[in-house]
Parts: structure tokens; C-alpha cells; sequence
């Protein structure tokens, strides 16, 4: 047992009345405030052998305990998003003693304190779209004339194959035209890659934005609007809300002082 | 449309909540990066971050047979591509493998068929 503080996100002072409620990456220690000025940490008492050496290759490898600790981590987050302006920290930010947390945010106060003004009264939002590819693929087939001698085959073939770059080449028309339109409606947005097609729906759009809580509403009909506009080949797939993970990266080893 | 979170608040700790791998595409490439007073050695979390990495993949695999849309498409890559796809693989999960695979590409000529000829 190696006793360390686990740190979740930052908040300004005084935005949140109390810690969250909730427990973190360890489920039998508390989720405390650790405060340093106008910026606080929201933070947690971990056991960090339980991230090194031998026990971490084991727990590792251990699919369960990986996933308690991500939803831990996300767990706590998730108390606070819609609560006020809060920035994420990547999974695994551990220390050794409270003054450690401390001296993060001072020495990164000036970057944090920009990066909370950016995400102020905003909330980010994931937005999947997946394309049934093989039924756009046969539309095209179907307007072909059916033949039957080896050279129409050949011809016929050919034009499958076209169908394919052409059904690929709608899919991406549609992807443009919905971020486009979801981009009008945001502050920031950001490309996230793409998942592994499957062998029904290829992923054509997957994206992150940054909308102002005022303007969530225009947001989702949006989303509604190009669903209904696109609904025989396309699914989507919204998330959220997110802390916003995608609009908040401040590099503590060059920010600060 | 759906939304999958529902609007804020408790994300149930198990099954429920968001898909994981929608958390992990945040968590661990985004958020604050920390240095200084760390109790851990960033090698540990390294690992710690590619095993969560696999994790997702393995899932992803069983899920979507990890091979892409196009390489399986019998459309563009002739029928020969289910042999080779057979015979690339482990002997152990070979029989699972091949199953899951004929389905899938079952599932695409007979939706495809009345093209090939």
C-alpha cells in the first residue's frame, strides 16, 4: 500500500459548494477538494502500488479492474459536468502529496484559468455517424441494366466497382455537409478518429463539439433535422454531456512559470 | 437519434452509462497531461494505457470480426479473400473464427446476389 492523491479535474474555488458525492478509481476512499487560490483540484486517496510494477501487469491484465478504474476516473467527472466549468485530467494522474497538487496548479494557474474562461457556460458533445455503405452501393447497382453475355459481366462488374468508390464519395459528401452545419452551431469542434468499419456500417463522421449550454437546444434539432434528412443510410450516434475532454489540453510541462 | 448518456449526472458504475470505449477515446489520449510531484512512473502508466488500448481492440475484434468492411466485401475482393482469411489465423480459434466470418460474408452475397451474375 502506497498511499497518493489521485487527480480527477480542476475547478475554480468556490464553484463547487462540496466534493462529489461519488467514488472515484479507488471505491473505498473519499473525493475530496484541494484547494490553491482561485483554482481547485478535484481529487481522491488512491493506492499507487496498485499502478506499478508487478501488480500493475497483473491488474493490467485484468479486463474488470482496467474498466473500474476508467469508470472511476469518469465517475467523478461526470458529477461535476453541467455543475460549472471543470478541466479533465487524463486518466493516471497521481501524487504523492497534496502539496504536489498544489504546485500543479499554481505553476499552470495562468493556462488553467484560460482554459476554464474557453469552456465557461459550454458543454462538450460526441456526435458518431455510421454508413450502410452496401445499401447505398446497391442503389447505384440496381439503376444498371441487367446483361448477360461475358462482356456486359465485365461491364456490370465494373460498374459495381464504381458504385463503391461513388457510394464512398456520397458517404463523405454527407459527412462534410453534417459537420459543416453542427460547426455553425458550435464554439470549437474536433475530428476524432474514426472507429473500425464493420462488416454492416462504416463510420463516416466522428466528432466532438463544443457548444454553449444556450445554444444545446438549436444543437440537438439540428442533429434531429439532418437525421430525418439522411435516415435511410445513415445512423447517428450523439454523446454527452462530456467533460470537455477535446477542448482543454494544456501541456503542465511547458504551461506555468 | 439517440443520446447515449443521459443528460448528466450518474453514470451508472457497470453495464449501464456510456459505451467504454467512448469513455477511453477521451480519457486517454485528452485531459491535462501532468508532470512535477508524481507518484508514479509514467513507464507504468504507459502500460497501463496500451493494455486499456488492447482492451478496447479485443473487444472491438470480437465484435466486428476486426477485419475492415472493404477486405471483407465478396464484391471487391472475389471470393478467394474467404480462404485466405481461413487459413491466416491461429489454429485455437480458427473454427470460431471462420464461423463468424462465413456469417458475415453470408449475410452480404445473399444481400448482394442478385448482382454477381
Amino acid at each position: 500500500m502506497k498511499a497518493g492523491i489521485y487527480v480527477y479535474g480542476i475547478v475554480r474555488t468556490g464553484a463547487l459548494d462540496a466534493a462529489p458525492a461519488v467514488s472515484g478509481v479507488d471505491r473505498d476512499r473519499d473525493v475530496f477538494l484541494v484547494e490553491a487560490g482561485d483554482l481547485s483540484a478535484i481529487a481522491g486517496g488512491v493506492d499507487v502500488s496498485q499502478f506499478e510494477g508487478a501488480a500493475l501487469e497483473a491488474n493490467a491484465n485484468t479486463p474488470e479492474w482496467l474498466e473500474e478504474k476508467v469508470r472511476g476516473h469518469e465517475r467523478v467527472l461526470d458529477a461535476v459536468v453541467g455543475r460549472c466549468a471543470v478541466i479533465p485530467m487524463r486518466l493516471g494522474a497521481m501524487f504523492s502529496t497534496e502539496a504536489g497538487v498544489r504546485d500543479l496548479l499554481v505553476r499552470s494557474a495562468e493556462s488553467i484559468r484560460s482554459s476554464l474562461a474557453r469552456i465557461d457556460g459550454k458543454t462538450e458533445w460526441g456526435v458518431k455517424v455510421e454508413c450502410d455503405l452496401s445499401l447505398l452501393m446497391n442503389r447505384l447497382a440496381d439503376t444498371a441494366p441487367a446483361e448477360v453475355s461475358g462482356a456486359a459481366y465485365l461491364r456490370r462488374r465494373a460498374v459495381e466497382i464504381r458504385g463503391a468508390d461513388e457510394a464512398r464519395e456520397a458517404a463523405n459528401g454527407v459527412a462534410n455537409e453534417i459537420h459543416a452545419r453542427l460547426v455553425a452551431l458550435s464554439d470549437e469542434s474536433a475530428l476524432l478518429s474514426h472507429a473500425r468499419p464493420t462488416s454492416e456500417r462504416a463510420p463516416i463522421l466522428n466528432a466532438a463539439y463544443l457548444v454553449e449550454d444556450r445554444r444545446r437546444d438549436d444543437f440537438m434539432t439540428a442533429i434531429q433535422d439532418l437525421q430525418d434528412m439522411h435516415r435511410d443510410a445513415y445512423e447517428f450516434q450523439v454523446t454527452g454531456p462530456w467533460p470537455p475532454y477535446n477542448f482543454t489540453e494544456i501541456d503542465v510541462d511547458r504551461a506555468g512559470t | 437519434m439517440q443520446i447515449e448518456r443521459s443528460s448528466r449526472g450518474a453514470v451508472p458504475s457497470s453495464a449501464g452509462g456510456s459505451d467504454l470505449a467512448d469513455i477511453l477515446e477521451r480519457v486517454l489520449d485528452k485531459g491535462i497531461v501532468v508532470a512535477g510531484d508524481i507518484a508514479i512512473n509514467l513507464l507504468d502508466i504507459e502500460l497501463l494505457t496500451i493494455k486499456l488500448r488492447l482492451l478496447i481492440a479485443s473487444a472491438d475484434t470480437a465484435k466486428k470480426m476486426g477485419i475492415s468492411w472493404w477486405e471483407n466485401d465478396p464484391f471487391l475482393t472475389g471470393e478467394s479473400r474467404r480462404n485466405e482469411l481461413g487459413s491466416s489465423n491461429g489454429q485455437g480459434e480458427i473454427e470460431q473464427r471462420l464461423e463468424r466470418i462465413e456469417e458475415a460474408l453470408g449475410a452480404i452475397t445473399s444481400s448482394s446476389n442478385g448482382h454477381e451474375r
